[in-house]
């Protein structure tokens, strides 16, 4: 992965980067012409980075304000105390740089996300999308992937065309489940001040249920000759935002209570939204969730994120008409599908962790056992 | 164990420290040229004479080599003598007696005798002194095998490890810095106050930058320090190395794994001078793997002494350009 | 060559003039063992013969408290140390490089020394035990010891400057130490008249407004021993240093590798046959101080104590590599 080709960057960088497994030819060097040091590493989450002196840093903080854009008078345009002063005393600036809480910027038109991702191209939205034409007759725009899609595009492709795979697609009923998050709501919302979700629940059981079966658990190598079990699950669940697909790592779900996975996966999704996502909270998963549920989608197979063995696809939940000791009755159903990595999983082995998933999801109960 | 201390120079630490060590022990005793009445050629033994008595503050002839030679015979059956050899550049004298004969008996020997002797130097310009009478030239002795190289910067510093190259029993040069003999620092007054050779310390913590020194510079080293902090945010770790020979090199190996940004600042010549030998310590360790900027040296340039002093001023380290230094590295430059 | 004078007869005991002659011996024979072990290639390094020195050397000893005073030598120590009574076998194991010799293999012969029996060791630098020796004077007039400090050195020495600065400084502080200059007439090859202005060295004393003695005759044993026994005394009784010089001849080169192209077989020869070793053992038997077979004994016992040291030697084992990295510092 790193290529020593003419790279400058510092011995702290190189050592952080091979940790973490980032590419070096992808980070952004704030050294003398252009090294690489080790808060270039750290700081790496797919955005330009904000050369900043920590002490503006903290007065930006505190006075709420977003340094995105602005070009400093430090070394190398860094951006020093004074400049941010100035930034303060300056009433037009302030109100096109503020955030709200959570990091989202007041003025919606140019800057980061809306709370509701959108994994499909959204016309509505006022940014243009680069690769759609507007018209037959108009103009195209080409514009060059961003980095964020660059890296995304290499990583789809590598795991598409490395890992051979197969689908298996099931049905849960998710009466129980369903009604075991109304039991649950209150309690949760008194305990941790969050909002229980479907998805907590199904990820709960997914969690437990991996843990009987060590080979849906497991990574394989780049050369795929090494496969490693593991005794613990971090749980990658997939997030769309407008630039692209993260995926953030509750670490050690295995270990949690209900409780304390809400809460975990609250702040990683918030912070996924405000891009202030570690390069460390997003790698090590050992299985990951791809849920497209709230945007109607029937049935898909999401792509398997590297070095996983497998990954599932979860649909939305509809009301259908099924039969049930000989009678059509209406129930909520949701597909739910297993994409597998065939080097380490066949059939019987997929088809025996999706049994056991739809038997916890069905009967969530059984999770307690 | 009296915890008490008193604002006292450099030179009245030195006083204190020979002072108390012959009154501890009966073998202890001075000789240099000047030592006696005069009270030593930087006021380091005034009022030396008057208690001890001329057997044991002893004046001797302008003969550095056969001051050096006495004090290595005599340390060798059984004396402990304290040579001054006031300015260090007079040392070169004697290099023979040092290097050849204290720093080598006992190992040519077979580990059979010992060589109890410190020889303490004033070093350093900063008193318009010019080239014969300011070197520190520290880098020569830590290369010999057998000695012992201590260099303090603070008045505290130069009291615990005075009494402690006193009572060590190996042959010892202990640097002093001539234009610091004014410079006042809280000093403890117990007599057992003795700091152990062969361990740095650390002045100031601080996650963004370490800066190793030790010496003349430490005093501006702290102030630079200071002063970033204030102006930048800027923490500096600041490691005094107090001993050069034994190096405590795991002190300053931890400091540059936890900041990984180190700058070496030390009066005596860039060229071959002691922070080289840092410097390529750090680069062979362990800390290797932290470092997150080149390793900086900020040292004398590469000249004799002159004698202007705007031009003294200007060959070694000042704070100014020590700032300087220490925001390079923090700006990754 | 002095006849000695019958008063000599009644100082020394039998025992004493026997040991004397011994210690002799045992100069001659070890050093030209050792010449012959470095021609065979068997001795790793440098060193230096006392061969034809012996009287210069043994007469100094025999008048001081062995085992109480003190010496310093210099790189041609060797007669000192044997004089002084070291362990031969040590010594021979030492100079080749054994771990079994008196530094462990670490100093050589230049560096012989015997702290604890007053030997503050031979040293490799020219005038090196100078500033040594008035060093441990020094300590002796501190302490009120009474012991005094002959310090050994040889012509060449007497040209460095520790020689005017160490003779001035004892000088001045009346520092117990005999200042011996044995005179072999050579440096390595440069010969006495070629480097000094003056006729002897002990002249110099005058520079120092101290006595200087001279010993005409270095290689006859008893005038050495006389003369010495009258410098201790008036060392010893506290009147400073004095500077004494006796001239000899070394048979075999400077050291190890010395062809000695700069004199002549002639002059070599001369001094041959002025060897104290056999004119000792004629002034034994002509005085009837000692019979033949108590001197034939005494030859043999040192020939054999050599050959005694040899097989130690050889038999020895080397340093360990561990032991290059002790006794760097004292604790």
């Amino acid at each position: 992965m790193m290529e020593n080709r003419k790279l400058r960057a510092t011995p702290a960088a190189r050592t952080l980067a091979k940790r973490l497994g980032v590419d070096l030819f992808n980070v952004i060097g704030t050294g003398y012409k252009g090294r690489i040091h080790r808060e270039d590493v750290a700081g790496f989450n797919y955005e330009d980075k904000i050369h900043v002196s920590p002490l503006a840093q903290r007065i930006a903080d505190e006075h709420n304000i977003d340094l995105k854009g602005v070009v400093g008078t430090g070394y190398g345009n860094k951006i020093m105390k004074d400049d941010v002063l100035k930034l303060i005393s300056d009433p037009a600036i302030i109100s096109r740089f503020e955030l709200d809480d959570f990091g989202y910027h007041t003025v919606p038109a140019t800057t980061m996300a809306s709370k509701q991702p959108k994994v499909q191209e959204s016309a509505s939205a006022g940014k243009p999308q680069p690769v759609q034409a507007s018209t037959l007759e108009g103009e195209s725009e080409t514009v060059p992937m961003t980095q964020m899609r660059k890296i995304i595009a290499k990583r789809m492709s590598e795991s598409y065309f490395g890992a051979p795979t197969f689908i298996q697609t099931w049905e849960i009923d998710m009466t129980e489940l369903l009604a075991l998050r109304k039991k649950l709501i209150n309690p949760i919302m008194e305990k941790t001040g969050k909002k229980l979700t479907v998805t907590d629940l199904i990820s709960m059981a997914v969690v437990k249920t991996l843990l009987k079966h060590k080979y849906i658990n497991a990574s394989l190598n780049k050369e795929g000759t090494e496969l490693t079990f593991h005794n613990y699950v971090n749980l990658g669940m997939a997030v769309g935002l407008e630039e692209g697909l993260l995926v953030p790592v509750v670490k050690g779900a295995d270990k949690m209570s209900l409780s304390e996975f809400v809460v975990a996966m609250k702040d990683l999704t918030e912070r996924t939204f405000a891009k202030k996502l570690l390069p460390d909270e997003q790698s090590g998963s050992t299985f990951t969730i791809s849920n497209l549920g709230m945007y109607g989608v029937d049935e898909f197979t999401a792509i398997i994120n590297q070095p996983n063995s497998a990954i599932l696809s979860v649909s939305s939940t509809q009301q259908r008409a099924v039969p049930r000791d000989g009678e059509i009755v209406i129930r909520p159903i949701m597909k739910i599908s297993l994409t597998a990595d065939h080097r380490v999983i066949d059939g019987l082995t997929g088809a025996k962790f999706m049994t056991d998933l739809k038997a916890a999801l069905e009967d969530p109960l059984i999770l307690f056992v | 164990m009296e915890k008490e201390t008193k604002l006292m120079s450099v030179r009245d630490a030195i006083i204190m420290a020979m002072s108390e060590e012959m009154r501890r022990d009966e073998n202890v005793f001075l000789m240099g040229e000047d030592v006696g009445i005069f009270g030593g050629d930087f006021g380091t033994s005034v009022g030396m004479l008057e208690e001890f008595g001329k057997e044991r503050v002893r004046d001797t002839p302008i003969s550095e080599n056969a001051i050096s030679g006495a004090a290595i015979g005599a340390a060798m059956t059984g004396m402990r003598p304290i040579v001054d050899v006031t300015f260090m550049d007079f040392i070169v004298y004697m290099m023979d007696n040092i290097v050849n004969q204290a720093a080598k008996t006992r190992y040519m020997y077979g580990g059979k005798g010992q060589i109890p002797v410190v020889f303490r130097a004033a070093a350093g310009g900063g008193v318009g002194s010019a080239a014969q009478h300011s070197q520190s030239l520290e880098a020569w002795f830590t290369h010999i095998p057998g000695l012992k190289v201590i260099a303090p910067g603070t008045p505290a510093d130069v009291k615990g490890l005075l009494k402690a190259a006193i009572r060590d029993n190996n042959p010892i040069i202990f640097l002093e810095y001539k234009a610091q003999y004014n410079m006042k620092g809280e000093v403890p007054l117990d007599p057992d106050f003795v700091l152990p050779i062969g361990k740095a310390d650390i002045k100031r913590e601080g996650k963004d930058v370490t800066v190793v020194t030790y010496g003349r510079m430490l005093e501006r080293v702290m102030q630079a320090a200071e002063e970033v902090h204030d102006a930048e945010g800027v923490e500096v770790e600041v490691v005094d190395l107090r001993t050069l020979s034994p190096l405590d090199k795991d002190t300053v190996i931890q400091s540059v794994k936890k900041t990984g940004k180190v700058l070496l600042v030390n009066d005596a010549h860039k060229q071959s001078g002691f922070i080289g030998e840092v410097a390529a310590s750090i680069a062979e360790s362990e800390a290797f793997d932290y470092l997150d900027g080149r390793i900086l040296r900020l040292a004398g340039e590469d000249v004799p002494i002159p004698y202007n002093q705007t031009l003294e001023s200007a060959m070694i380290p000042s704070v100014e350009r020590i700032k300087k230094y220490i925001l390079k590295l923090v700006n990754n430059r | 060559m002095a006849k000695t004078n019958a008063k000599d007869k009644t100082k020394l005991s039998k025992d004493k003039l026997l040991e004397m002659h011994r210690m002799m011996l045992d100069i001659r024979n070890f050093d030209n063992k050792v010449n012959r072990l470095v021609k065979r290639g068997v001795v790793p390094g440098m060193t230096h013969f006392s061969v034809g020195e012996e009287a210069a050397n043994v007469g100094a000893v025999a008048a001081i408290n062995i085992g109480s005073d003190l010496i310093t030598s210099n790189h041609r120590g060797h007669g000192q140390s044997i004089a002084l009574g070291i362990d031969l076998n040590e010594m021979m194991a030492e100079i080749m490089g054994k771990a079994t010799g008196t530094c462990k293999g670490k100093g050589g012969s230049m560096h012989i020394a015997d702290l604890d029996g007053g030997n503050l060791g031979a040293n490799g630098i020219v005038g090196g035990g100078m500033g040594m020796a008035i060093g441990a004077a020094l300590t002796q007039k501190m302490k009120k010891t009474g012991k005094i400090v002959v310090c050994f050195f040889g012509d060449g020495a007497v040209n460095e400057g520790t020689f005017h600065e160490t003779l001035n400084m004892a000088s001045i502080w009346k520092l117990p130490v005999i200042f011996y200059s044995i005179n072999n007439m050579y440096g390595i090859s440069t010969p006495i008249s070629s480097v000094i202005n003056i006729d002897y060295n002990y002249r110099r004393a005058a520079s120092y407004g101290i006595p200087g003695h001279f010993i005409e005759d270095g290689n006859d044993l008893m005038a050495v021993y006389n003369k010495f026994e009258e410098l201790v005394k008036y060392v010893r009784d506290g009147n400073g240093p004095v500077l004494v010089e006796s001239i000899t001849y070394r048979y075999l080169g400077h050291s190890t590798s010395d062809p000695g192209k700069y004199r002549t077989k002639e002059e070599v020869d001369e001094w041959k046959k002025k060897d104290p070793i056999p004119r000792f053992k004629k002034y034994l038997l002509d005085n009837k101080l000692a019979t033949d077979k108590e001197i034939e004994a005494v030859e043999k016992a040192s020939e054999d104590a050599v050959e005694e040291s040899v097989k130690f030697a050889l038999s020895s084992p080397e340093p360990t590599l561990e032991s290059a990295f002790e006794d760097v510092y004292a604790p």
